[in-house]
């Protein structure tokens, strides 16, 4: 056991500074903060449903159903994912498989591992969930009592559950891995069934409110579709009354722990088998091995840094969808929330408040599509030297990279635009100049955080993905777009743009090109010198 | 081909100086091996010289033009080698080859006739299509050897040029750099590996605590009738001088520079008489 817990806490080290003696007021400091993150979730959940009782929602166990079947299926998707990365793609696997341990005791750690970071995700969002039903309903002690039991067994079950489901999927990836093309598209499917279920839940609940009611009976409806989700979902309807100790609770408290057992048996004698045929192997052998384009083609520099930055970005399919995912579900998103905010009834001001909204969320989408700018130093790593010592100017490097984003965004936000122009009720000019302004707007946040990653990059690293973990720059891009975004939109909101007048969108657009212009600027003026200040 | 004048350069925020007035030129057409143990200033004087690190104060001029005023030209002829291997992993061979050349302005022709005879001798032509991440480390070092010849650079910079080669590529390696050379062309490489630096140079330069405190030629080595590796060994270890392990007069071999401290006129054996009242013997 001395060994499994030795490995386990050198798992751990790596990740939290929880066992590390050497700082105990940033363990301290790190659970205060925990625990107000669970408090504060509370308190806003809270808040949230109590205004939603007000106005006819039913806090009963087929909304606490529900609500656990949501929690549970993230808590799912993040064990999934967890284990791909603990498990099966660690980068420890090479370290830990020479040490002086029992390939069990080294499974049996990483499942450890596994199970103490799914229960410190799953409680951040299960407890605020469990609390605020408590407090707006009168649910049995023993709920209380057991509250700490199912804040344990559940990460287990979701574990369980993924660790079986791992396995299948994994013989799949490596299948679909062989192909650049087939696991795109198959991230591609994934995510459009994904979609296809958030738009349908999304228009369900929209078309059940009613915003013409009665104070009390506003989401009187959307009560019949939660017991008809709850009941469709009846696993999760069988664990909620167990939980809360309702109808026959203990056979259905016994159906949930035996479920879990019976998983869990089956999980750990499946994966023990496979789990190091699947996680051994080197980078080198690993590696895919087509063949590329044939042939020289000269280019100018600008051009071959650009199709080097295609290159790098898009051979990689996991890099696609960490620096686009927002950018891919644009039109997406715009569409779902364009839909629910038309299906309200509103006045003139109702309607300003409309089309700066919508400028607000396809603004935040193209701020968050360009995240890639904030890396795009730090991505350059062991390679920066080339950059460096490259006979071509900074300025004609960092254009390229920059170039690189705006045609991603610009894409976006175009198709965005036509999505709504065809699906929605947004008017042709205020979805014209929603984009010319969102499109302005993206160009100084890109520069802003190209500038950003220059005079901090983060280029000592062995895996791309560590780049998030050692460089705040993606964080402090990101919200300084966000900050842009909102300030944005009070301009626009605060002018009440009309299809008549143009006035309030010449001083919005101005407002945005002469913030863009001071960047750009300030791009031509500072690059050179913080360029060649830099060491690396 | 190079030449570095009163070099100085301080690392972020550190009281230590780095490089504290290196001075060194090199004509065309020579092999310069560097040494000096590590953290001696090595790699950021290779660093300072390809453009790669900024330096305080000091001139570096290659071919005549200077790094820090006409860094485009400068680095026209320059190419570098970096000891970590480091390419552009999800690009093929061909087309980080083909980058570089693009960078470099280098004509189809040009990149196709060099990087298939570079190709050929380094027996990596059956990789070249493939992605870099699927090279061993020994190849991706012979990647980034023919990248970096593809502009036939006037000075082609090497850090720790042989770590990872197989015995059969580093035998071409060491090949290339004496024909380029033999072109006219400069070689400066800094290397651990003392015999390859005595049997591949013509000059070899000895830096410490940021300055090169002595260059002599290897023809110097064999008068002297014992290995690079014994003068230096006991150079470093602090047993003799190095004009005392070539057998050649004193000060020969120094480079003039600014003496910050005293104690840095002294010879070596002063210094370890100093040592020796200082430091109690041990009973």
């Amino acid at each position: 056991m001395s060994t499994t817990w030795e490995l386990f806490r050198l798992q751990m080290d790596e990740r939290v500074d929880l066992f590390k003696k050497a700082n105990p007021k940033k363990v301290i400091l790190s659970i205060l903060m925990y625990i107000a993150i669970i408090a504060v979730a509370t308190a806003v959940l809270t808040l949230i449903f109590m205004r939603f009782v007000t106005i006819g929602l039913y806090v009963d166990s087929n909304l606490f159903a529900v609500l656990l079947g949501i929690t549970q299926i993230l808590s799912f998707a993040i064990a999934l994912l967890s284990i791909f990365k603990t498990m099966y793609s660690a980068k420890d696997n090479d370290l830990l498989m020479s040490m002086p341990c029992s390939p069990n005791q080294l499974f049996v750690s990483k499942l450890m591992v596994l199970y103490a970071f799914e229960v410190i995700a799953n409680t951040l969002y299960t407890l605020p969930i469990f609390i605020m039903y408590a407090i707006l309903t009168d649910v049995s002690i023993a709920f209380y009592i057991c509250m700490p039991i199912f804040l344990l067994l559940l990460p287990l079950l979701a574990l369980v559950t993924a660790a079986l489901v791992s396995l299948p999927i994994m013989f799949l990836v490596r299948l679909i891995k062989k192909s650049n093309i087939a696991s795109i598209i198959s991230i591609l499917l994934l995510v459009a069934v994904f979609l296809a279920l958030y738009m349908w839940f999304v228009t369900s609940i929209a078309m059940n409110i009613d915003f013409n009611g009665q104070q009390g009976t506003i989401l009187i409806k959307v009560n019949d579709l939660i017991a008809n989700i709850s009941n469709a979902t009846w696993i999760f309807k069988v664990m909620a009354d167990g939980m809360l100790f309702l109808d026959d609770f203990w056979w259905k408290l016994l159906f949930m722990f035996g479920v879990t057992a019976v998983l869990f048996v089956l999980a750990d004698l499946c994966m023990r088998k496979v789990y190091f045929g699947l996680s051994a192997g080197g980078r080198e052998t690993t590696a895919k091995s087509k063949e590329g384009t044939k042939g020289y083609h000269k280019l100018k520099p600008f051009f071959s840094i650009l199709q080097k930055e295609y290159y790098t970005t898009f051979r990689s399919s996991s890099n696609v969808f960490q620096y686009f995912l927002f950018t891919l579900l644009m039109p997406f998103i715009v569409y779902t929330y364009d839909r629910l905010l038309l299906s309200i009834t509103v006045n003139q001001t109702g309607e300003s408040m409309i089309i700066a909204s919508h400028l607000l969320v396809v603004a935040v989408l193209a701020v968050l599509s360009n995240i890639v700018s904030a890396s795009a130093i730090s991505r350059e790593g062991g390679n920066f030297y080339i950059m460096k010592m490259s006979p071509v100017s900074i300025k004609t490097q960092l254009r390229a990279k920059i170039v690189f984003n705006v045609i991603l965004t610009y894409l976006a936000l175009i198709v965005t635009a036509v999505v709504t122009g065809l699906c929605t009720e947004i008017s042709v000019v205020h979805n014209i100049l929603c984009t010319i302004a969102a499109m302005i707007l993206a160009l100084g946040h890109i520069i802003i955080s190209i500038m950003l990653d220059l005079r901090k990059p983060a280029l000592d690293w062995y895996d791309e993905n560590e780049i998030e973990k050692i460089s705040k720059n993606t964080k402090v891009a990101m919200l300084i777009g966000l900050i842009m975004a909102v300030l944005l939109f009070i301009v626009v909101f605060s002018f009440a743009p009309t299809e008549h007048t143009i006035w309030p969108w010449s001083i919005s657009l101005s407002a945005v090109s002469i913030f863009t212009a001071v960047i750009v600027l300030y791009f031509e003026l500072k690059v050179n010198k913080i360029y060649e200040r830099m060491e690396c | 081909m190079l030449k570095i004048k009163d070099l100085h350069k301080t690392y972020g925020n550190s009281k230590k100086s780095t490089l504290n007035g290196l001075n060194l030129e090199l004509k065309d057409g020579e092999i310069f091996g560097f040494l000096g143990s590590n953290g001696a200033g090595k790699t950021t004087t290779i660093k300072c010289i390809c453009g790669i690190l900024p330096f305080d104060s000091g001139q570096i001029l290659i071919n005549g033009k200077d790094i820090k005023t006409q860094p485009k030209e400068a680095k026209m002829d320059l190419a570098y080698i970096p000891d970590n291997h480091a390419v552009f992993e999800r690009l093929t061979g061909r087309e980080y080859v083909n980058h570089v050349a693009n960078l470099y302005n280098i004509t189809l022709e040009d990149r196709e006739a060099r990087a298939s005879k570079y190709l050929k001798a380094f027996n990596l032509e059956y990789a070249y299509d493939r992605p870099i991440k699927s090279y061993s480390h020994g190849m991706k070092q012979k990647i980034t050897v023919v990248a970096a010849l593809i502009h036939e650079p006037k000075l082609w910079v090497l850090d720790e040029p042989l770590l990872g080669l197989d015995p059969q590529s580093a035998y071409v390696l060491k090949k290339t750099m004496k024909e380029h050379a033999e072109k006219g062309n400069t070689v400066f490489f800094s290397s651990h590996i003392l015999e390859v630096v005595e049997t591949l140079c013509d000059r070899i330069g000895i830096i410490k605590n940021g300055i090169i405190e002595h260059i002599f030629d290897v023809k110097q080595i064999k008068e002297s009738g014992r290995t690079l590796e014994e003068i230096y060994v006991k150079y470093v270890q602090g047993e003799q001088t190095l004009n005392e392990a070539l057998n050649i007069p004193e000060n020969s071999t120094e480079i003039k520079h600014k003496r910050k401290h005293k104690h840095d006129k002294m010879t070596m054996s002063q210094r370890k008489k100093i040592k020796s009242k200082k430091e109690p013997k041990e009973k």
